[in-house]
């Protein structure tokens, strides 16, 4: 399932949500053996690991507590440096508007809750796949 | 005196004669007499006739010589013998009526003067005549016509009345004293008979009403409506409309109009005024704004809702044309303004400019978290514009205030995406856990503790739909009207106290009654309600056993102003980012991870107090402890 990462390094991929068991069944879905797993609970929190580690792939929760939620997460990061990761949108929301705002502040793809962990790979490989190829 | 008569009575016609006319003074007075129409003679002090011009033959048909020696009492009529023969022989000036009877048995009526001269002590006494017959002919034409009149008059729906200023003659119609009961001949023809049938209340104004008619010589116009006492004793409404008439110098000679019974007018005029009352109270006390708009296009008038919603003035908007009361809109609404104001044109009203002088005063704890709710909501006006084809109004603008709805549809919306959110998390884990369950192979470890988290998560949704239900009950009691009665606050307090140790056994509260409070107008149930969910929370984020303090307090100069309850508990505490949140619905407070509840607590207890234009104060310290403070006003609402 991992054939398509074309990379020596394991990628980065940072997971945040404010619920722990969403975390480690996101985690569990990708597995540590393929990527290196970072985890945040909340918004202001990933933003710190964004700058200190630089993931490659962000699952982004989008209704958090906290005074940034993944709408905003997302909009700061692909307005900064960091915006060549991937980001992707996770949330419960399935509303039009939600899925357009999650455009507009740049997302990959989104993903609404409840999903498939197979389908959820599926996304991620193409996404990180897509990337690969731009950069190359 | 009388001697001096006596002789002259006879003496100035024979004097007259034997003078021969000599002189050219006599010649003109010769003249005068023969050539006059007018009959002048005298009498001697028994009447008798010593002079006479040759007008008298004409007037009566006896020749002079017929006439000389006679008495005057001959001539006159004997009806009028006993009247106007001593005024022959008076010795005054006189005027007065007299008819005659002529040589052909005709009546003729004739005014007679009497003219009295005193030269040199020497009394000169002549009388004359003049034939008024032709005069009366006329007045009896007159008569004639009027009776024509009268009779048009009788069959007449209106009163007819006449006066005639110089008789001082009244006459009033058989119709005029049919309309108040009577028969024609109960009534007198007099100015008393109407006088004496004014309203109290009105006497005056006709007085003044019908003078300022008659001193007004330009005018000839007198229209006034007054009451007039019927035979019953009722009161009758009626329009007296008349004409004066005056002669050439503007003196009244006559007025005669009609009165109509306009009682049927005066009782619709009154049925329309009751009418106009009622909907000015239910205009004032509508629940909605109404502004009319006058044919000019311009404020004709605002009701009092209308005055509350916005804050305005009557004064600041009666009379403003369509254009400034939209600008007057627009500035105390939020920018997104409609540009006319029509039906469904919708003004979401600063905050602000309404609810400014509840702003609640502030007292910062030191190092404590705190925080005031305030009625943070604007107000919500959805517009109904309605033309009418009236004389005077032209359009009916209602301002609806649909803020509550608006708040209900928000409400709908968000805890249906609330509950939809807090199911989503607890069934993605199901959904994503069974699928990697099927798709994957896990050592016995990790599958056990997969099933052990699918337990959790099915455990969790479990409690939300219980939590959902609870919400459920409380919305459905919130959606009762609120009905505001003056209650004993400590009364309440202990009620509330008291249910809720009832379901909540073993907690302890601690009721101190500090202030005395005056009675509150307050719906005791959602009060309660209110003191319940406080409770509920403090129980919930202490530790077990610890304890909970209920008391009244109070604010204000002299009597209170703002009465509150405050409930204290040592429990978990806040911060200040979760008390920013706190009136929020499905917020939950970032320590409250192992503690049930879906965050609607608060958000009804603020509702309930916004209600009753109370606010909330809490005080917070992680770890410490939190006191929440329910205001009041003290004063009705």
């Amino acid at each position: 399932m991992t054939d398509n990462i074309v990379s020596n390094k394991r990628p980065k991929m940072l997971v945040v949500d404010d619920n722990i068991d969403m975390r480690s069944l996101i985690m569990m879905t990708f597995g540590s053996s393929v990527f290196e797993l970072l985890e945040a609970e909340n918004g202001q929190d990933a933003l710190k690991i964004i700058v200190k580690e630089q993931p490659d792939i962000i699952l982004l929760d989008v209704m958090m507590p906290g005074e940034v939620d993944g709408i905003d997460a997302c909009r700061i990061v692909k307005t900064s440096v960091y915006k060549e990761c991937c980001v992707i949108l996770l949330t419960a929301k399935g509303q039009k508007d939600d899925f357009q705002k999650g455009l507009d502040a740049g997302a990959d793809a989104y993903v609404t809750k409840p999903f498939s962990p197979v389908a959820l790979i599926e996304i991620v490989n193409t996404m990180w796949a897509q990337k690969q190829q731009a950069k190359t | 005196m009388k001697n001096t008569c006596d002789n002259f009575g006879e003496d100035v016609p024979n004097k007259l004669r034997q003078r021969e006319l000599s002189t050219a003074t006599d010649l003109k007075l010769k003249f005068f007499l023969e050539q006059s129409s007018e009959v002048i003679f005298t009498v001697d002090l028994h009447g008798l006739i010593t002079f006479v011009n040759p007008a008298w033959s004409l007037l009566t048909g006896y020749a002079l010589n017929e006439s000389m020696g006679k008495s005057i009492r001959d001539f006159i009529h004997p009806d009028d013998v006993s009247k106007c023969f001593p005024l022959f022989l008076g010795e005054q000036n006189n005027c007065f009526y007299v008819k005659f009877i002529t040589k052909q048995q005709q009546i003729v009526l004739l005014g007679a003067s009497i003219h009295v001269m005193i030269e040199d002590n020497v009394l000169t006494k002549f009388s004359s005549l003049v034939d008024l017959t032709g005069q009366i002919r006329n007045q009896e034409a007159l008569k004639k016509s009027n009776e024509r009149f009268h009779l048009a008059i009788t069959v007449a729906v209106d009163g007819l009345w006449d006066w005639n200023a110089i008789t001082q003659e009244w006459y009033l119609s058989p119709r005029w004293k049919q309309m108040l009961g009577y028969n024609d001949d109960e009534l007198t023809n007099e100015l008393a008979t109407w006088t004496e049938r004014l309203h109290p209340d009105e006497a005056a104004s006709v007085d003044y009403a019908l003078k300022s008619a008659l001193d007004d010589v330009t005018n000839d116009d007198y229209q006034l409506a007054h009451r007039l006492k019927n035979k019953a004793g009722e009161w009758l409404w009626v329009l007296c409309h008349a004409k004066i008439i005056r002669d050439q110098q503007g003196k009244v000679e006559r007025m005669a109009g009609s009165i109509t019974d306009i009682s049927l007018l005066k009782e619709t005029e009154k049925q329309l005024n009751n009418r106009q009352q009622e909907l000015d109270a239910i205009i004032n006390l509508s629940p909605d704004g109404i502004v009319t708009i006058n044919h000019g296009g311009c404020v004709h008038s605002v009701n009092a809702m209308f005055l509350t919603f916005t804050g305005l003035t009557a004064q600041g908007l009666i009379g403003k044309t369509q254009a400034q009361l939209l600008a007057t809109l627009k500035a105390i609404s939020l920018p997104d303004c409609p540009a006319e104001i029509t039906t469904g044109s919708v003004f979401k009203l600063l905050p602000a400019s309404i609810f400014a002088h509840l702003a609640p005063q502030v007292n910062e704890g030191v190092g404590k978290n705190k925080v005031v709710n305030q009625l943070s909501s604007s107000r919500v006006l959805k517009v109904n514009v309605c033309e009418l084809s009236t004389d005077v109004i032209h359009t009916v603008m209602y301002f609806q205030d649909i803020t509550q709805e608006i708040e209900i549809d928000r409400m709908k919306y968000d805890f249906l995406t609330n509950a939809a959110h807090e199911l989503r998390t607890p069934l993605s884990s199901v959904f994503g856990f069974t699928e990697l369950l099927i798709t994957r192979q896990f050592d016995p470890k990790t599958q056990q503790d997969i099933f052990a988290n699918l337990h959790h998560q099915a455990q969790f949704l479990v409690k939300i739909l219980n939590d959902i239900l609870e919400l459920a009950k409380i919305e459905a009691r919130l959606s009762k009207e609120f009905h505001l009665t003056q209650y004993a606050l400590d009364a309440v307090i202990k009620e509330g106290i008291a249910l809720f140790t009832q379901e909540h056994t073993g907690c302890v509260i601690n009721y101190l009654a500090t202030a005395e409070v005056p009675w509150l107008f307050i719906d005791a149930e959602y009060i309660k309600q209110a003191l319940f969910q406080v409770l509920s929370n403090a129980l919930k984020f202490s530790p077990e056993g610890s304890m909970i303090t209920v008391d009244i307090v109070g604010r204000g100069e002299g009597v209170y102003e703002q009465v509150g309850i405050a409930i204290k508990d040592v429990g978990v505490g806040m911060t200040q980012n979760d008390l920013n949140h706190i009136f929020e619905r499905f917020w939950r407070g970032s320590n409250t991870h192992n503690i049930a509840g879906i965050g609607i607590g608060m958000a009804l207890v603020h509702e309930i107090i916004n209600f009753h234009r109370g606010h909330i104060e809490i005080t917070s310290e992680p770890d410490v402890g939190t006191e929440v403070v329910l205001w009041l006003n003290a004063h009705a609402i």
